[in-house]
């Protein structure tokens, strides 16, 4: 009887293990390695955007590059955009590069990796005192793709509404 | 003084006049009509007392509420709206792509691929970041303090091998010369993602992610949408 227990667990054993090893291999190969270190350099640009319910919908000549992300439906509620900022980070591999906005707003940037088209980042963005994080995250992103973030609401001297920062990244080098 | 047959639209003008909508010279008749008819009065006071118990029932509901919740949802009211606006103004709509008609075709089944996708995508993910130790999800990357003003280091040079996290951040070159093509329209892929604020949510659209995030600070501000 205990014989026959313990034959029945070794070959329970065997199989999972022969079923377990082309099951995760298969895992690992069939996807696109993303983190590997082909990329070693990044350029970054981070645009401070200002988007307002007033406006007759007219996007500045500085914001024309986003023309067709600012007319997505995501963005329907907003008439008027406006740039109140812009950075530029350059990013060697596992370096974060950080950047203090006018808003208060620390964003740091750190290139993970990439391929052959797409690259891994980490997004840290911390709140206007830049005390505490308000978003941490890891992404892969196509090469020169755009990652944006509403950050809350914004009001200046002059100006009200609500701030994105738009995040584009490209291989460098 | 009304009859059975009378009293439908008797009580659908007096509801019009009750909510404004009458012009003035059916307002006047039905005003007229009211001095001369007490249950008429009576009548319009327990419209007048229904309206208030209900406003005064939604407003606690609505004491319930976070503001910051409120703006979300008349945010997508805003977008339904004018995405509405934007479909009846559109004089032909577009043939559709091959991917929407795919997308239309799949809509039936698409939490169970939406469920099938979620669990694959959770254990790739999981494979991958057991083998990918370069994967620097570490919190407190978040909180790192800058370093003192006066000695940058060079943004491209390497880091140091075996050195901290902390002595990996450095300031933002100045530089804004660097000018980056149109950025190419895609969702981004979320490897992982801590929200810290009050509020945060992801967006894909199919051409950019978006992820909101909001302040605990602005939810305390009186909101432009509060009631």
């Amino acid at each position: 009887m205990t014989h026959r227990k313990t034959t029945s667990r070794w070959l329970a054993s065997m199989v999972a293990s022969a079923l377990a090893v082309p099951l995760v291999g298969a895992a690992v190969f069939a996807v696109p390695a993303v983190a590997d270190a082909a990329v070693t350099k990044a350029t970054c640009q981070v645009h401070a955007v200002l988007a307002s319910k007033e406006g007759d919908g007219t996007i500045p000549a500085d914001l024309e590059f986003l023309r067709s992300t600012l007319a997505n439906d995501e963005f329907a509620a907003y008439k008027s955009f406006t740039l109140l900022e812009k950075k530029s980070l350059k990013l060697a591999l596992d370096t974060k590069g950080e950047s203090t906005f006018g808003s208060g707003h620390k964003l740091g940037l750190t290139l993970l990796g990439g391929d052959d088209t797409r690259l891994k980042l980490q997004l840290d963005l911390s709140n206007r005192d830049g005390t505490k994080s308000l978003v941490s995250t890891a992404y892969s992103i196509e090469d020169n793709g755009l990652l944006m973030i509403g950050a809350g609401a914004f009001t200046d001297a002059s100006r009200s509404g609500k701030l994105f920062f738009a995040i584009q990244c490209a291989r460098a080098g | 003084m009304n009859d059975e047959t009378e009293l439908p639209k008797a009580d659908a003008e007096l509801q019009a006049y009750f909510d404004g909508e009458l012009d003035a010279a059916a307002a006047q008749e039905v005003a007229r009509t009211l001095d001369g008819d007490p249950a008429l009065r009576g009548h319009l006071a327990g419209m007048s007392l229904m309206r208030d118990l209900v406003n005064r029932s939604l407003e606690m509901k609505a004491l319930e509420v976070p503001r910051a919740r409120f703006e979300q949802i008349w945010d997508e009211i805003d977008r339904t709206i004018e995405r509405d606006t934007r479909s009846a103004r559109a004089p032909q709509a577009a043939p559709a792509s091959l991917w929407a008609r795919i997308a239309t075709a799949l809509r039936p089944f698409r939490a169970p691929l939406l469920a099938a996708a979620g669990a694959a995508a959770v254990a790739i993910v999981a494979v991958r970041l057991s083998g990918s130790p370069e994967v620097n999800q570490a919190p407190e990357v978040a909180s790192l303090p800058e370093p003192p003003a006066g000695g940058p280091a060079s943004p491209d040079a390497p880091a140091p091998q075996g050195s901290k996290v902390a002595d990996r951040t450095t300031p933002a070159p100045a530089s804004e010369d660097a000018t980056l093509p149109q950025p190419r329209p895609a969702d981004a892929e979320i490897h992982g993602i801590e929200f810290g604020g009050k509020t945060g949510r992801i967006s894909h659209t199919g051409t950019v992610t978006v992820l909101y995030v909001e302040e605990e600070d602005d939810s305390q501000k009186k909101s432009e949408r509060s009631l």
